[in-house]
């Protein structure tokens, strides 16, 4: 049976029992049941900026990986991109893949504020733009990195973005 | 001979052409397709532009917000209003928010697929 969209996790990282977001700054790929990324839940990439933040303005680093759990088949030449951009007018959004091959953690930042070493962010807007994570045999996994720039007077809004995987699957 | 841009272009004008005139975001927020913009728009409940590219074509397309300075409120900042570029376009671009000119600069991952485009199209 092909690979069907709950055979994909979209995992914090942070280390192995991580389940807070806002840790989500690299290291190891969180296996705790909540540390997989529910789409369209509130908070499910960071905690709310605070007014000092979004006054001063904030750049925010995290990783998370891409986990294909599917037992026997390949997530074949799967590819990100931001499929929509941030819904406020006072952030942006870009991602990279981590420098680490797949199954391995990637780079642990000090913290959120500090970006990963050597890493490209891009803002592809399409699949044809799409960045490779490379294919996925069963069980593998491989890290990414998000960069949430937040301009100095951003105004409160309840901001959110899209990214989005697609790759290939046998029947 | 037409060139890659050349048939880059006209095959990303064809795929406008027969954009989907609605599409759905994953709030199933509707977001209605611009035919001068060439870019999808959904406004939610509280007032926020949600933007999209065109999904539905094999040109590539990155964001890249205005490096231009613009008022904001009492003061004069950054303008960073997102534009999506498609990888075919070469020179300045005017910012769909304060309409002041930049010109976008691709610097794109290696592991992206239109890598080997983008190095094409600088040949």
């Amino acid at each position: 049976m092909a690979i069907v969209e709950a055979d994909l996790n979209y995992r914090l990282s942070g280390g192995v029992p991580n389940t807070d977001p806002n840790d989500s700054i690299g290291g190891s790929m969180s296996t705790a049941a909540g540390g997989i990324i529910l789409t369209n839940t509130d908070n499910n990439d960071m905690n709310d900026i605070t007014s000092d933040e979004a006054a001063a303005g904030i750049t925010i680093y995290h990783g998370y990986f891409y986990e294909n759990t599917n037992v026997t088949l390949t997530w074949t030449t799967p590819v990100f991109w931001i499929e929509s951009q941030t819904s406020s007018g006072d952030t942006t959004v870009n991602i990279a893949v981590a420098l680490e091959a797949k199954n391995l953690p990637i780079e642990l930042l000090a913290n959120e504020e500090t970006s990963p070493a050597g890493v490209t962010f891009t803002a592809p807007a399409n699949k044809a733009a799409g960045i490779a994570i490379g294919s996925l045999d069963p069980t593998e996994n491989r890290g990414t990195w998000v960069e949430y720039i937040v301009n100095g007077g951003a105004v409160t809004v309840l901001d959110q973005y899209t990214i989005k995987a697609e790759g290939d699957t046998q029947p | 001979m037409t060139t890659l841009r050349e048939s880059l272009k006209k095959r990303l004008a064809t795929d406008y052409s027969k954009a989907p005139k609605k599409i759905w975001n994953q709030n199933d927020l509707e977001m209605i397709w611009s035919d001068k913009e060439k870019i999808y728009i959904g406004k939610d409940e509280s007032g926020a532009e949600w933007i999209a590219a065109l999904q539905h074509t094999t040109v590539p397309i990155f964001s890249f917000p205005c490096p231009n300075l613009a008022r904001k409120g009492n003061a004069e900042v950054e303008c960073k209003s997102i534009n999506f570029v498609p990888i075919t376009h070469k020179g300045t671009i005017k910012c769909r928010k304060c309409n002041k000119l930049f010109t976008p600069k691709f610097n794109i991952e290696k592991t992206s697929q239109a890598y080997e485009i983008f190095k094409n199209l600088e040949k």
